[in-house]
């Protein structure tokens, strides 16, 4: 079994996920030609056949491309993201929509993030007071990452609101300017929001966390060794993004600083220098641009969790100095350390 | 398409009968030209103005519906094509010099025509002002379809923003108010009755507010389930009590849903502001503050 998967591997079910999305739009478009151009798609496949096809991230990130040219409208992403969790696709989304509380939903959408989310990664940590969640990008599509930034925090904004009955205090910062359509962000994830920020975050003080929803029912147990097995299917359990960041992370962590080479990594994947860039490229990424964005989770991480100083994170970061620490954040983010801290 | 061929199949069925005859008239009474004598320019303009005149009636039935005004348009465009059409022939094929009904043909089809569709266009305006009318509520006095909203038939929040700003621009001394009317529970609508039911609602509560609000006011779909009413030279107390009425009507309002009937209750929250010298951004932040503290609970305000 392969240790990761790339952009390109057959991952998704088409009658998940895509079949939804499809459901979505199709009265702006009820053939389905301009939602499945260029996905190398058919619809008569994917609601026909027994065997429908199996469809990669890069199809799902070209399926969503489609729909946002077609409807044109601000709103798209926030109806697609109203929907994504809260719709019936296979066992893992059962298992997530019968979560005890949302502690354990949040470990169910990192254990069966290729079944739930398969275009970002969830991320999350609590600190004494507030949990702080981040979705980082699973997919290289850059074009569309606004889009899917907006599409998961909505997601997980609206899955938490039906799981408690109301709106919870959210506080959600985003790494880009205010968009023209504010709005929309106003109704659909709630009023505390920041902009120009590090760092996308999501964050829901601690007592949420924990907060009982229901309790855990024999058909939960069933439900989840189902996911189980389905994603045991899958060519692997992990993309190629996520497994490059943690091993990064990991040498970040131990301040192993072999790992800051693009040729440890690389050995550690067990495939040589040259592939790996290969594979990153077909992410449109690069590896100085993934250790990059790790420091910066790492750096937030350390701040908020850890309470280390400026020059502590700096030097566990594997910077020679504060300054450097300095111009290399101020360069990712624009931003200096001391506004790194979510308010 | 078929929906189109379906609705003028007799006018359609008409104009192409009426060609093919004068093809026929035409090969009957005279003599197919040499290929030498042919004139290409001659050929280019008249035919090429033929199949213009095809692409406008096909433009025009394809965006109207059946009708009075539609078979005026079509029959005088059709007249058009015809007399186009036989201009074209004239270019291959030679009629004697007696015959002289080829002008006839030609010039009574085109005059004919061109006063069919003077009449047929002096009745669309006349409907379209009609039409107008009805849609003041909606878009005031300037019209910008790229802004319609897909869902119900209101503007979206950036033709709000620029209806402000110009407003704003317009006059010194700028008294208008805004309601901001939020459904309350809409997400359980949505959840209860699945999401083309909570289209549907939205759909009818934009007819709701929009009978009850004045010629000269105007409605928005902001986002999701948020109307605003923006509501020109009216105070705050004024605009207060036009958002009490319309949340009323919302409540008294009985939604039947579409496959089973049941009774869907409907209420909704209002807040409203009135607009100072300030951007249509700052202004519709305000009034987000303002439906957020209208929206929380009494027990949640500290």
């Amino acid at each position: 079994m392969c240790q990761w998967y790339t952009s390109q591997s057959p991952l998704i079910p088409s009658q998940g996920i895509p079949l939804n999305l499809l459901d979505l739009f199709q009265s702006y478009d009820p053939t389905c030609h301009h939602l499945l151009r260029s996905t190398k798609l058919f619809l008569s496949d994917i609601i026909n056949t027994d065997t429908p096809p199996v469809i990669s991230t890069h199809q799902l990130v070209t399926l969503i491309g489609n729909a946002t040219n077609l409807t044109n409208t601000p709103d798209t992403a926030f109806l697609i993201g109203q929907r994504f969790f809260n719709s019936d696709s296979g066992p893992a989304n059962a298992v997530l929509l019968n979560s005890p509380n949302l502690y354990i939903a949040l470990e169910t959408l990192q254990r069966f993030q290729p079944l739930l989310s398969p275009l970002m990664t969830l991320k999350f940590f609590h600190d004494e007071q507030d949990c702080f969640i981040f979705w980082r990008d699973d997919s290289g599509s850059h074009k569309l990452n606004t889009k899917l930034v907006e599409i998961m925090t909505v997601a997980l904004v609206s899955y938490c609101k039906r799981q408690f009955g109301q709106h919870p205090p959210w506080k959600i910062y985003f790494n880009y300017r205010a968009p023209n359509h504010l709005e929309q962000y106003w109704l659909h994830i709630g009023e505390n929001l920041y902009f120009n920020t590090a760092i996308c975050a999501m964050r829901i003080p601690k007592e949420y966390l924990f907060k009982q929803w229901r309790e855990e029912s024999l058909s939960y147990t069933l439900r989840k060794t189902q996911a189980e097995a389905q994603l045991s299917l899958l060519p692997a359990q992990q993309s190629l993004i996520s497994r490059v960041n943690c091993v990064i992370a990991t040498g970040l962590q131990t301040g192993d600083k072999r790992y800051m080479q693009l040729e440890t990594v690389a050995e550690a994947l067990k495939i040589s220098s040259a592939t790996l860039k290969r594979h990153l490229k077909f992410y449109n990424t690069s590896y100085q641009k993934l250790l990059d964005q790790e420091r910066l989770y790492q750096a937030v991480y350390l701040m908020h969790k850890e309470k280390l100083t400026q020059s502590a994170i700096a030097e566990k970061l594997g910077f020679h100095d504060n300054s450097s620490y300095r111009r290399s954040l101020k360069r990712l983010t624009g931003i200096l350390p001391s506004e790194l801290g979510l308010i | 398409m078929p929906n189109f061929i379906r609705l003028h199949i007799t006018k359609l069925v008409f104009i192409l009968l009426s060609a093919n005859t004068t093809l026929l008239i035409f090969l009957a009474a005279g003599d197919v030209k040499a290929l030498s004598v042919w004139s290409g320019a001659d050929i280019f303009a008249e035919g090429g103005a033929g199949l213009l005149t095809l692409v406008w009636l096909y433009l025009i039935l394809k965006s109207r519906p059946s009708g009075r005004i539609t078979n005026l348009l079509t029959l005088g465009l059709g007249l058009m094509f015809v007399a186009w059409w036989a201009d074209t022939l004239d270019e291959f094929i030679a009629l004697p010099d007696a015959i002289t009904w080829d002008h006839w043909l030609e010039s009574g089809s085109m005059s004919l025509g061109l006063v069919l569709l003077t009449y047929g266009l002096y009745h669309w305006h006349h409907e379209q002002l009609a039409i107008s009318q009805q849609r003041q509520k909606q878009e005031r006095l300037v019209r910008e379809h790229r802004y319609f909203d897909h869902l119900t038939p209101l503007a979206g929040a950036q033709y709000l923003k620029d209806q402000i700003d110009s407003d704003r621009k317009q006059s010194r001394q700028y008294s208008s108010s805004l309601i901001a009317l939020d459904l309350d529970n809409f997400d359980a609508v949505n959840q209860t009755y699945g999401h083309a039911e909570g289209d549907r609602v939205l759909q009818a509560v934009s007819q709701i507010i929009l009978l009850n609000i004045r010629n000269q006011d105007l409605l928005c779909r902001l986002a999701g389930d948020r109307f605003v009413v923006l509501l020109p030279h009216t105070g705050e107390s004024q605009a207060k009590i036009f958002a009490d009425e319309i949340t009323n009507s919302l409540f008294h309002y009985a939604y039947r849903s579409y496959t089973h009937g049941e009774k869907i209750s409907i209420s909704a929250t209002s807040a409203v502001i009135m607009a100072h010298q300030e951007s249509s951004e700052q202004l519709l932040s305000r009034l987000q503050l303002a439906i957020a503290k209208a929206k929380t609970p009494l027990a949640r305000r500290a």
